[in-house]
């Protein structure tokens, strides 16, 4: 069998395994069995199967993935969203559009509590964008920041994603941390210079509104028992990975613990809430590492075959500009994210880009920090989005899906303009990893 | 039969606590490791090794349990839009097609864990751990998984289940 | 009879690694030798399969031929990686000696056919220690965080240190950031490539075991071969063998010239010290291979070590 016979099989059995309803992580089970079958000697490759099973998902390197989901579902039982929202909310004056700034900044708020984008949709969907719809503003603006915002959680740390896809294209798991750092506030940025200009043209889509006055002694009060608490534990994280204190592991495992105090400072830690926050962990862990179970077999079969080189030697001898290379890659990915979740996309596309950057000479950090804007792309694009599903789940009776995707693409375009400008200027992804 | 799988159910909550617990300790184990590490500036031999170890365990008692709350990833793009009867049959052929993915990783599972033990290999890291231990809960998470797997085929032909959406994040 | 193509598969990429030229020189060497008899095909390396899953994929018949560490063997077959402490100019005495034969043995037992263990001459091309505090003596390892390999662990640990497991990739910032104290690595395996030389201090010129690589085959595939293949794979070991010193050698120069010229600095310890730290890396070692073999093969392995001298 050629390669590409091979390639077609991989990905033509599990489109249509994934398309039939059947779990992603068993779909890459049955396409990883056929391919064993196939390519590594009959019945005795399915012991090195349940081997590859084992070595992909038991390594301490992935252990961020469920302490990083254990911080985030113990922040939210902890009550401290809410209540960030809230000291974000009396910080911000009369501006224009500002419960729309407002969603934007509790996202990046959010963001800092949580990995995953469907918690931060779930939260600012059910609470802000009623809240917006009830002070007049346009459907599409009190739905597409709380979509952007579910984005945001995936690329300003913690950030599951970014484990998952260091992990799996062999990237320095600190370096992609760190890295993903500044293009995830420029993207904050973005998305509010995005609403300002929007409600300067169309004030109708935002009527303003009064906002009572809080005394400012409130204010800082607020401020120093809700939000700086829970802040200065990410920022603990990220100075712990960024100075080398401690590895990325070690530095998940302190940030979880110190939520853990700051939920008993907050008088929440009682056992329903621990036992909720701890249940909802566990099964989005099982659920991330079940897919990734699949995950080294799959790209040593790609491997095995032949296609991996075969792409590469095609790639780099394709008569065009590396950066043409750059776009189609991030084109491909932005195609599959229509349709399937991230962990999938990184487990089928990684193992094909990889020897093409290593061909390139790309700095890897680089591909990895444009691919995660890439990849939290495929939460909010149609047709298939998680956070779309999540949105229409909290959204407010009478909201079509096509409300939520007119909504979401403005903010589409805004990622893909991060994209391109992280293409153009390399430094804004490597200035902050260049000091590790 | 009822009470068949309400025994199965049980085991299957006994095995999601036994994850949560997994979980739980992976996060105090390597924080005592860097709290030693400070104070006696010596931490704890192996605990890195041992977190990959218990990684595989949590995902694997909690697989079943997980399906059995519908939260496993899938792409419910099609499956979301055809007509009720179709869906149902999509349902139970996925269904089945579970099951019998996981119970042939059950068998060679258990083939792959016997002749691990046989040839006596070890995991060569920190600590020298037969291989074995880390392997055995895959077919045992994959028969437990298979025989949800085929719950879910009978709970969609009847009809017993809406038939969409995962419970939501 | 038709020609047999074998299929290798190596723990580093051909063309990467220094030691893994040792794959590549044996592929040739087999490859000029075996026209029309036996070839070998170069699969990949962690590419295809993790490192250290490779070993297992070799019994169950994955691929034919393997190259890597001897070490990588440890969880596999137990102590087969006993060469590194062997006194022979050829690790495991090459094809046809007592030694070997032993080896063999070894591995046979658990389904694999030990080829052969190439390395530099003694003290050329093996384990160093790099570290970022000065070191004049073995116990100025004591409390210290060390990265170490499987084989290099067991002296961090009679030594006092805390023995750390990384992969490479995290070692630079591992030793910028002082997460470690120092590591240990075969310096002429490409220390410099890595960049290692900005943000280490020291490279403790104090030899330690053989390194160098090994090759090895599925014992089954091993077994169907006509013999007039099997000596063609001999020859081409024994080939490698008398290669891989000049290649080490040439190696170790070129990395330790590059080491200072970036500052690092190279300790050599007194006469004394050196002794006391051999020590500790010979008995750590020995101690641990006596909790995998019995005291009659222990007794076997050290006389056939002591037949070298
Ligand atoms: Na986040
Ligand atoms: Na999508």
């Amino acid at each position: 069998m050629a390669w590409w016979q091979f390639l077609i099989f991989f990905f033509a059995g599990l489109t249509f395994l994934m398309f039939m309803g059947v779990p992603v992580a068993i779909a890459f089970l049955v396409v990883n069995m056929v391919g064993v079958f196939m390519l590594w000697g009959g019945f005795n490759g399915f012991n090195q199967l349940i081997l590859s099973i084992d070595s992909s998902i038991s390594t301490f390197y992935l252990v961020p993935i469920p302490m990083f989901i254990l911080m985030g579902t113990l922040m939210f039982y902890s009550g401290i969203a809410p209540r960030m929202i809230k000291v974000i909310d009396q910080w911000l004056g009369f501006i224009s559009g500002r419960l729309a700034v407002l969603t934007v900044g509790a996202g990046a708020a959010l963001a800092t509590l949580t990995g995953v984008a469907m918690g931060s949709v779930a939260m600012l969907g059910s609470t802000l964008t009623p809240e917006m719809e009830k002070h007049g503003y346009s459907r599409s603006l009190s739905i597409g920041p709380v979509l952007g915002s579910g984005a945001l959680a995936i690329l300003i740390p913690p950030s599951t994603l970014a484990i998952v896809l260091a992990s799996v294209g062999g990237f320095s798991v600190a370096k992609t941390l760190v890295a993903i750092v500044a293009p995830g506030i420029l993207l904050a940025i973005m998305y509010v210079l995005y609403i300002l200009i929007r409600v300067k043209l169309r004030p109708h889509e935002a009527p303003a509104y009064h906002v009572p006055h809080v005394p400012l002694g409130a204010k800082v009060k607020d401020t120093v028992l809700y939000l700086l608490p829970p802040l200065s534990i990410v920022v603990l994280v990220i100075a712990f990975i960024f100075f080398g204190w401690a590895t990325p592991t070690e530095s998940a495992a302190i940030g979880t613990f110190l939520t853990f105090l700051l939920m008993v400072a907050y008088g929440k830690a009682n056992l329903a809430n621990l036992k909720t926050a701890v249940g909802q962990a566990t099964q989005l862990s099982v659920m991330i590492l079940m897919i990734l179970t699949g995950s080294a077999a799959f790209s040593q079969l790609l491997s095995f075959s032949g296609a991996t080189s075969a792409i590469t030697t095609l790639a780099t001898t394709l008569p065009v500009e590396p950066v043409i290379l750059m776009l189609l890659m991030m084109l491909i990915v932005i195609v599959i994210g229509m349709f399937i979740e991230q962990t999938s996309i990184v487990l089928v596309t990684i193992p094909i880009f990889l020897p093409i950057i290593n061909a390139m000479g790309w700095d890897p950090i680089w591909f990895a920090v444009i691919m995660m804007v890439n990849l939290e792309l495929a939460t909010i694009t149609p047709p298939a989005g998680l956070s779309l599903f999540v949105m229409k789940g909290v959204a407010p009776a009478g909201t079509t899906m096509t409300d939520i995707y007119w909504a979401a693409l403005p903010f589409i375009m805004i990622n893909i303009l991060l994209m391109v400008i992280l293409i153009l200027f390399p430094p804004i992804a490597l200035w902050l990893p260049s000091f590790m | 039969m009822k009470a068949l799988g309400r025994a199965f159910d049980t085991i299957l909550n006994v095995l999601a606590v036994i994850a949560g617990v997994i979980l739980v300790s992976m996060m105090l184990m390597t924080v005592t490791k860097v709290g030693m590490r400070v104070v006696m500036n010596h931490g704890i031999r192996g605990v890195d090794q041992i977190s990959g170890t218990m990684m595989v365990y949590m995902t694997f008692l909690g697989a079943a349990w997980v399906l059995r709350k519908e939260a496993h990833v899938t792409v419910d793009l099609i499956v979301a839009v055809v007509p009720d009867k179709v869906r149902r049959i999509m349902h139970v052929t996925s269904s089945l097609i579970g099951a019998a993915a996981c119970f042939a990783v059950t068998w060679f599972g258990t083939n792959a864990v016997l002749l691990s033990l046989s040839r006596q290999v070890v995991v060569a890291a920190e600590l020298e751990i037969p291989r074995a231990i880390n392997l055995v809960v895959i077919p045992l998470g994959c028969l437990l998984l298979g025989i949800e797997f085929l719950r879910r085929a009978i709970r969609f032909y009847r009809g017993d289940v809406p038939a969409t959406k995962p419970s939501e994040i | 009879s038709a020609q047999e193509t074998l299929r290798m598969v190596g723990a580093w990429a051909l063309g990467f690694s220094p030691t893994g030229e040792i794959g590549q020189n044996f592929m040739d060497n087999v490859n000029r030798l075996g026209e029309g008899v036996v070839q070998i095909e170069y699969l990949g390396a962690d590419d295809v399969l993790p490192p250290f899953d490779q070993p297992e994929a070799l019994v169950n018949g994955v691929f034919d031929v393997w190259y890597g560490a001897p070490n990588y063997w440890a969880g596999v077959v137990p102590g087969g990686d006993i060469t590194e402490l062997s006194p022979h100019p050829v690790p495991d005495g090459g094809p046809g000696s007592e030694l070997y034969d032993f080896i063999v043995g070894l591995y046979e037992a658990r389904g694999v056919r030990h080829i052969g263990h190439a390395a530099g001459d003694i003290g050329v091309g093996v384990h160093y220690f790099s570290t970022n505090f000065p070191v004049t003596s073995i116990d100025d390892l004591e409390g210290r965080q060390m990265r170490v390999t499987p084989l290099t662990r067991h002296i961090v640990q009679a030594a006092g240190g805390e023995s750390v497991t990384l992969p490479p990739s995290e070692v630079y910032l591992a030793m910028d950031r002082g997460t470690v104290d120092g590591f240990s690595w075969p310096v002429a395996d490409g220390f410099t490539r890595y960049g290692w030389q900005d943000v280490t201090d020291y490279m403790i010129d104090q030899p330690m075991y053989r390194s160098g690589g090994s090759i090895a085959m599925n014992l089954d595939r091993w077994n169907g071969l006509s013999e007039e293949a099997q000596d063609i794979l001999l020859q081409a070991m024994a080939e490698t063998q008398e290669w891989t010193p000049g290649w080490f050698a040439q190696n170790l120069e070129e990395q330790t010239t590059l080491m200072q010229e970036a500052g690092m600095e190279i300790l050599t310890l007194s006469e004394e010290e050196a002794e006391r730290w051999n020590t500790v890396a010979v008995d750590s070692l020995w101690a641990y291979y006596e909790t995998i073999f019995d005291a009659e093969q222990i007794a076997e392995v050290r006389a056939l070590f002591d037949a070298a001298e």
